[in-house]
């Protein structure tokens, strides 16, 4: 455990820990990686929001880490396994929240990609390899429309860097077809509406400690860098139309998949399809970035930010709490929760909190986050927005109430609950105090944000 | 008709049907062949794309490099179904909850 998860750990600490330095003192850099041995194009940038994610990225290492060491503390020789995989997931993500370039971008995206999929066969159930390979089919078709992408782009302008992009590209039909095409790639790989279908089964049938790994983190990759592209590039190439488009898909998320999420009946489907429910909240940042005042955009972007790192928080919560659940009963299903709360009050607490903040009550992150989105359509004038905010609060509310009602039910009770160790309730409680406490101090955040990121967006 | 038109044509035609043949066949086989059709056509639209532009071959060539090391890759991964098959057929725990998996 010492060699594959703690020494690693504390070496990503030190890193992040120079990073931040270095950040903090000199501002938003730029490194080209092999230069100096004649390879051109890879290269990595680091600015505020990169180091955010950073930052989160290594904070789930460490709890999922930890977690993910307790929860199978008996079975080596799924240790053995898992280990390998986990570092090459973060070492993909640490990729893409700072890659330079659209190489270094495929590259850390397949690096995912690939980890991930041996991470979801691990799962002994029979649905788990299923799932693994309905994620690699989903991952490898959209990964194909974004290279597509990067070779028109690379074809058209002779260059992968971003920073050289940001200046030189302009509004052509072949780079509209290039921007659509990688649009289309992110948006299958972070499961929006009608190509989320792959999401909800990956997720729901691994461990539970590692499905909280993926949601919290392998799902904002994709949206992360499809963020980014149109951050840089949105308003010289972006078109309203598939702006609002995205947001439409989006709306539809919400109400789509909290639908289904409150018409599930085992625990974990129920939470991997509130996953499709708020990543849905994500793209409605796309039309409220283009062609809108600077303060809305700045809202929008501020929102979005807060939305994606609580979800992050509050997922992994989530998930480890119903790991821990499922593992006490032995059952899977919704039906059978009742009476829980009288063995395992901990878990269901931290399940709580972060329901809290998935639903979107003051004072969690989830609520600044959405009160920030519901400025900024108020602002803009899309007031179209407003309704699926509050329907998507409501049907959260819903199913996350559902699991409580289950649980508090005091019946005749013939089933033998399992004793879990205590350790493995530590997690869970951290990242949802985590992500309700979020509201209250979102400032920091914030503020690391806007390091390196110029207002250019939007039209005056 | 110039050699830069033709390899646009010839690469949309195989990536049109190497997806026509992953949306419409179900068998595995068959599936992969589609993908790695698909592939061929990708590379040959780079090919291309760096027949005019001003592009560094040196770029061209790490792109070429990571497409195969990318192709490699996903063959071993699927070559992972037929390990976990076997597994799966030998132990009976078809839809089985992971009881004793877990604290």
């Amino acid at each position: 455990m010492l060699y594959v998860l703690w020494l690693p750990l504390m070496f990503q600490a030190a890193l992040v820990v120079l990073i931040g330095r270095q950040l903090l003192a000199k501002g938003s850099f730029e490194w080209a990686l092999f230069d100096a041995v004649g390879i051109p194009g890879l290269s990595i940038r680091l600015d505020g929001l990169a180091f955010l994610f950073i930052l989160l990225s290594s904070l789930m290492a460490i709890l999922a880490g930890f977690q993910i060491s307790n929860f199978f503390a008996k079975q080596s020789s799924i240790q053995k396994r898992i280990w390998w995989r986990f570092w090459i997931v973060l070492l993909g993500l640490s990729l893409v929240w700072t890659a330079g370039d659209l190489i270094t971008l495929y590259i850390a995206m397949e690096l995912v990609a690939f980890g991930v999929v041996g991470l979801i066969a691990l799962g002994d159930q029979a649905e788990s390899y299923r799932s693994a390979l309905r994620y690699l089919k989903a991952v490898l078709l959209g990964t194909l429309s974004f290279l597509i992408g990067i070779l028109l782009i690379y074809g058209i302008y002779g260059t992968v860097s971003l920073e050289a992009l940001q200046q030189n590209i302009e509004s052509t039909v072949l780079t509209g077809l290039a921007f659509a095409l990688m649009t289309v790639g992110l948006v299958y790989r972070a499961a929006l509406f009608p190509l989320h279908s792959w999401l909800p089964p990956a997720h729901g049938s691994s461990h539970a400690p590692l499905s909280a790994l993926l949601s919290a983190l392998v799902t904002k990759a994709s949206f992360y860098t499809l963020a980014r592209l149109w951050l840089d590039w949105g308003d010289l190439i972006g078109s309203h139309l598939l702006a609002q488009l995205l947001g439409v898909l989006g709306a539809l998320a919400i109400l789509w998949g909290g639908w289904m999420a409150c018409r599930q009946s085992e625990l974990k489907m129920l939470v991997a399809y509130s996953s499709v429910n708020q990543v849905g909240y994500f793209f409605l940042l796309f039309p409220l970035i283009i062609g809108v005042s600077n303060e809305v955009a700045l809202l929008a972007k501020q929102g979005v930010m807060l939305q994606v790192v609580s979800h992050a928080l509050a997922k992994a919560a989530l998930f480890m709490a119903a790991g821990n659940l499922v593992a006490a009963l032995g059952s899977k299903y919704i039906a059978d929760l009742s009476g829980i709360s009288r063995s395992m009050p901990l878990s269901l607490l931290s399940f709580g909190l972060a329901g809290v903040s998935i639903m979107g009550l003051p004072p969690s992150g989830g609520f600044l986050a959405k009160w920030y989105l519901l400025q900024a359509s108020l602002l803009s004038g899309q007031w179209w927005w407003i309704p699926v905010l509050i329907i998507g609060g409501l049907l959260s509310a819903t199913y996350i109430f559902r699991i409580f009602s289950r649980s508090f039910l005091e019946e005749a009770n013939t089933k033998s609950i399992k004793i879990i160790p205590k350790v493995l309730e530590i997690a869970p409680m951290i990242l949802a105090l985590l992500a309700v406490g979020l509201g209250l101090f979102a400032n920091a955040p914030l503020a690391l944000m806007m390091i390196g990121l110029e207002v250019t967006n939007g039209v005056e | 008709m110039t050699l830069q038109t033709l390899l646009f044509l010839f690469s949309t035609m195989l990536l049109l049907l190497g997806i026509l043949g992953f949306a419409l066949k179900r068998d595995f086989l068959r599936r992969i062949i589609a993908f790695n059709i698909m592939s061929s056509g990708v590379l040959l639209l780079l090919a291309a794309f760096t027949q005019t532009a001003e592009t560094e071959p040196l770029l061209t060539g790490v792109f070429v490099i990571l497409f195969i090391v990318t192709t490699v890759l996903t063959a071993l991964t699927l070559q992972m179904r037929n390990q976990l098959i076997s597994r799966f057929h030998q132990s009976d725990t078809d839809g089985k909850i992971d009881s004793e998996i877990g604290p």
